[in-house]
Formats: C-alpha cells, sequence, structure tokens
C-alpha cells in the first residue's frame, strides 16, 4: 500500500504558565490510500493533538509530516492550500463545530466556497449551484432536505455530526480524520453515524485516521490500531490481532476495560 | 447585507410588543425627520420679532419662541442635528470600533497589546469629560461635538466586538473553517461578523438614546449645534429665560427628547432580553 501520509517523530508540547506540559512524545506511522487507521487512548494521551498537528492547525516542535512524500512545513501557502482540502476533519463536539448563527446548509457549503473549482465526482452536475450541492451531500449522509435552512440548535446530536460529516466529505478529501466523532451521541445513534463513516470511505475511498478512547468502535472501524500512552505509541496491530497474546499490556487492559 | 438584514429583522420581530412598539414609534420619527423640509410650516430660522412668544394657533401650531420663531417647524428641523447626528455617530462609531476590535483580538498578539493599551488610556477618564473637553478644545460646532463623541465611544465598541470574538476564535467551529480552507478574512467576514452582531446592535441601539442626550446636553451648554440652528437641546437652553412665563418652549423639546431616547431604550432593552438567550437568534 503507499503511504498517503507519513508522521515522523512528532513532538509537540505546550506552556502552561511556567511549566512546559509535552503532550506528543516522538509519534510516528503512516496512514495508506483508502485504510482507515484507528488511534486509541484515554484522555490525555496525545491524540487529538496529533489529529491538529496532522490538520496542519499547529506546528510540530519536532518531527515531520509528509504528504505523500512532501514534507508539510516545506510547502508554501499555495501548495499547503491545495494539501489542505485533502485533508478534513469531523471533531468530537458538533454543535461547537458548527457555527450557531449559520444555517446548517452554510456550514456544509463552506469548503466548496473557498475551492470554487475543485469539484468531487458526486457532485458532478450539481456542482454550479450551491443549494444542489448541499441537498446532494445531506442525502449522501441521510439528512433530510427540509434540514437544510435549519440551525444547529434545531437538530439533534446526531443530525448536527451528520452535517459536519457533510461538510467533511465535500471536497472529496483523501483523508478524513475523524477526532471522536461518535463520543457525544448516544449509543444507538452513535452506531448509526458509524455504519455511516464505514459506508462513505467505501464509496468514496477515502482514508480514515479514526481518533477515539472507545476502543470497540474502533476496531469496528479500522484496518489497523495504533495505541496511544502518554504522547507515545506503545502498541500497533491489525485490528484482527486484538485479543493476541503478545499485544502490550497497556492494549489488554484497554480491551479489559471496554468489555 | 441582505442576509444581514434579514437576519436583523428576524431577530426584531420575535421579541415581543416593547421592541415593536419602539421600533414603530422610531420609524415615524425618522420617516418626520426625512419629511422636515416640506412638513414643516415656516422656515425655522426667520424671526419674527412682532409675532414673539405667541401662543398655538394654526398659523403657528406649537406657538413660537423668544425670536418669534415657529416652533414645531424648529421641533422638526431640529430632529436632523439630534436624531440624525446620533445615528451618524452611532454608525461611524461602530464601523471604526467593530473591525478593530474583531481584528486585534482573532490575530492578537503585538497589534492587540497596542490596541489594549491605547483602550486603556483612552478608556481611563470619564466619557462625558473627555467629550466636554475635546468640543472644547476642537471649537463649539455640530461636527466637531461629533467627533469628540465617536472619540470617546468607540471605545466600547472595540472592546465589546474584541472580547465576543476572542471566546469565539478557540471553538471548534473556527478550526474547522480554518481547515475547510477559510482565510483570515474569510472567517471573520463569514463566522466572527454574525457573532459579534447582536451584542453591538443591542448596546448600540441603547446607545443611541445617550449619544442623542448627550448631543443634547452639549448644545445645551452652547458646545454642539450653534444658534440660530434648530436643536432640542439648544431649543430648551433657549427656552430657559422665559420658562416662568412661558414653560411650552423648554417642554416641547424636553419631551421630544425624552421620546426618542425611550424609543432606542425599548429597542435595545427588548433586543438584549431576546439576544441573551443563546442560539436564540433566528
Amino acid at each position: 500500500m503507499k503511504p498517503l501520509l507519513t508522521v515522523k517523530g512528532l513532538v509537540r508540547s505546550y506552556r502552561d504558565g511556567k511549566t512546559v506540559v509535552p503532550s506528543v512524545k516522538g509519534v510516528s506511522f503512516t496512514i495508506g490510500e483508502g485504510e482507515c487507521v484507528g488511534l486509541v487512548g484515554e484522555s490525555g494521551s496525545g491524540k487529538s493533538t496529533v489529529g491538529r498537528l496532522l490538520l496542519a492547525l499547529e506546528k510540530p516542535d519536532q518531527g515531520e509530516v509528509l504528504w505523500q512524500g512532501e514534507p508539510l512545513t516545506a510547502l508554501g501557502s499555495r501548495a499547503m492550500r491545495q494539501i489542505r482540502r485533502q485533508v478534513q476533519v469531523v471533531f468530537q463536539d458538533p454543535a461547537a463545530a458548527l457555527n450557531d448563527r449559520l444555517p446548517v446548509w452554510r456550514s456544509v457549503m463552506e469548503p466548496l466556497d473557498n475551492y470554487p473549482d475543485v469539484c468531487p465526482f458526486f457532485l458532478a452536475g450539481v456542482r454550479q449551484s450551491r443549494k444542489a450541492c448541499a441537498a446532494k451531500l445531506f442525502e449522501m449522509v441521510g439528512l433530510q432536505q427540509e434540514q437544510l435552512d435549519r440551525y444547529p440548535h434545531e437538530l439533534s446530536g446526531g443530525q448536527q455530526q451528520r452535517v459536519c460529516l457533510a461538510r467533511g466529505i465535500s471536497l472529496g478529501p483523501k483523508l478524513l480524520i475523524c477526532d471522536e466523532p461518535t463520543s457525544g451521541l448516544d449509543v444507538t445513534v452513535q452506531a448509526g453515524v458509524l455504519k455511516l463513516l464505514k459506508r462513505l470511505q467505501r464509496e468514496l475511498g477515502m482514508s480514515y485516521l479514526f481518533i477515539s478512547h472507545d476502543i470497540a468502535a474502533v476496531m469496528q472501524m479500522s484496518d489497523r490500531i495504533l495505541v496511544m500512552r502518554d504522547g507515545r505509541i506503545v502498541d500497533r496491530f491489525a485490528s484482527g490481532c486484538m485479543f493476541n497474546s503478545s499485544r502490550h499490556a497497556y492494549t489488554k487492559m484497554l480491551v479489559m476495560a471496554s468489555q | 447585507m441582505i442576509r444581514i438584514c434579514h437576519t436583523l429583522w428576524k431577530s426584531a420581530i420575535a421579541p415581543g410588543p416593547f421592541v415593536m412598539l419602539g421600533a414603530t414609534a422610531l420609524a415615524f420619527l425618522i420617516a418626520l425627520m426625512l419629511a422636515a423640509p416640506w412638513l414643516a410650516p415656516h422656515d425655522p430660522l426667520v424671526v419674527q420679532m412682532a409675532d414673539r412668544l405667541q401662543p398655538p394657533s394654526l398659523t403657528y401650531p406649537l406657538g413660537t419662541d423668544h425670536m418669534g420663531r415657529c416652533v414645531l417647524s424648529r421641533l422638526l428641523l431640529g430632529m436632523q442635528s439630534t436624531l440624525g447626528v446620533a445615528l451618524l455617530v452611532m454608525v461611524t462609531v461602530a464601523l471604526i470600533g467593530v473591525p478593530l476590535g474583531m481584528l486585534s483580538g482573532y490575530i492578537g498578539g503585538r497589534l492587540d497589546s497596542f490596541l489594549m493599551r491605547v483602550l486603556d488610556g483612552a478608556g481611563a477618564l470619564p466619557e462625558f469629560v473627555v467629550a466636554i473637553a475635546t468640543a472644547g478644545f476642537l471649537g463649539p460646532s455640530l461636527g466637531n461635538l461629533l467627533v469628540a463623541i465617536v472619540w470617546v465611544k468607540w471605545i466600547g465598541y472595540a472592546r465589546t466586538a474584541r472580547g465576543v470574538v476572542l471566546s469565539e476564535r478557540k471553538k471548534e467551529y473556527i478550526q474547522a473553517a480554518q481547515t475547510a480552507g477559510s482565510g483570515t478574512w474569510t472567517v471573520l467576514r463569514r463566522h466572527l461578523v454574525r457573532q459579534v452582531l447582536s451584542p453591538v446592535l443591542v448596546i448600540g441601539a441603547l446607545d443611541v438614546g445617550k449619544i442623542m442626550l448627550i448631543i443634547s446636553m452639549m448644545s445645551y451648554l452652547g458646545l454642539g449645534a450653534q444658534p440660530p440652528a434648530p436643536e432640542w437641546g439648544a431649543m430648551l437652553n433657549e427656552g430657559r429665560p422665559y420658562f416662568q412665563t412661558e414653560p411650552q418652549l423648554m417642554l416641547y423639546p424636553g419631551l421630544a427628547i425624552c421620546l426618542a431616547a425611550a424609543c432606542f431604550n425599548l429597542i435595545g432593552e427588548g433586543l438584549r432580553d431576546r439576544l441573551d438567550k443563546r442560539g436564540g437568534l433566528r
């Protein structure tokens, strides 16, 4: 499998008053094309920071992120912009990830509005009309047309997350970073969103970095799993090998805790 | 722009009778102000010493003042200096303060520290004192008064806008916007303007009333509109010597000031009650 994204020795720390708190302490991995990589760990293990570093919302203190072999740090703003549209995100809290003063279809159209010349294959034929694009995206994530003009607070958590997902896939990205996409949702709603994520991945041929503390959800979604603890990856394995005896003690503990 | 108007309209229509009452009365006043040159029965500046201090009559519906000028005409045309200038000041202040505050809050760093020091310095003295000093320094005229009020008022708007942006920019939807390829300007324009708009609207509506009062007060003190120009505060001042015998000369402009200020307060208070409910604005 050709690596889409390679991460080498990523280090990132935060300043809390006078002390420096390391969040990510040297993380390396790759994500192949069409692959779903799960990143598990408890809260505070640095997994969300990894997500933000990949999205270039933050700069790493050390290490680099390579997109199809090219380091992100070395890129000019124009090239960066072209890569940015290939890497999209779905955040944990859909209510916070949508502007409460915008009707949801405008949030969904934001990426396409910023890249007027991008037209992913599933929007062929409707790209010239913003409303039709939004309607098509709504249909893809299982939302009703009547909900286009709603405001976020008029939708349920699951529906809001579907809106975020519609925004995430709208540019036809190669990599979607899902940062705890189901953690804020009810169990039944979670199952629906996970199924939708799986289907979209198959239909659109995207890669996922699926970040979660829920090892069961990660196992259901991922081809490969990375286990993170205190800013380091302590274990990595194909998802079928979850219950092997050679697993790291911490992985076993997570598995035990989830049962 | 149309979308913003739409938002404003929707937010104004629901909040109940008081805002509607205030808005209707204000719309009426503004219509009067615009139509004043045609509605006024006389030239407000023409002195008729023979007709001074006349009681209301068919020729002079509200009587005449100490120089024989038509009080109704002066009230109508004075609205432009009082209400019109207050609205103008308001818009200028918002156009200066809000963008500066938003930019400062969003970009942060040195620009922000610099602007905050400027605001701290400018805000350290009481508004009214600074306004009097500035207007006195620039010389008494309505234009200079306008500059003086803008100078003391923009601070509050910059601060409010900055505060809103500071609290909003940490939220995930801003990160989502950045991931979606929105640059600084797009984020400010598409996301943050709407967030800043509602608090600014509320203090704005309450402030226009206050600004109107400041204009009237300053004119009363002789620092604003200069005679013979009609202005409500100045009219109050001119009527003062005759208060014992002709109280209506102070009553009419006083009532007009109260009425207009009440309109803005009704709108402002109503909008505040409505917009305080988070996410309630549609």
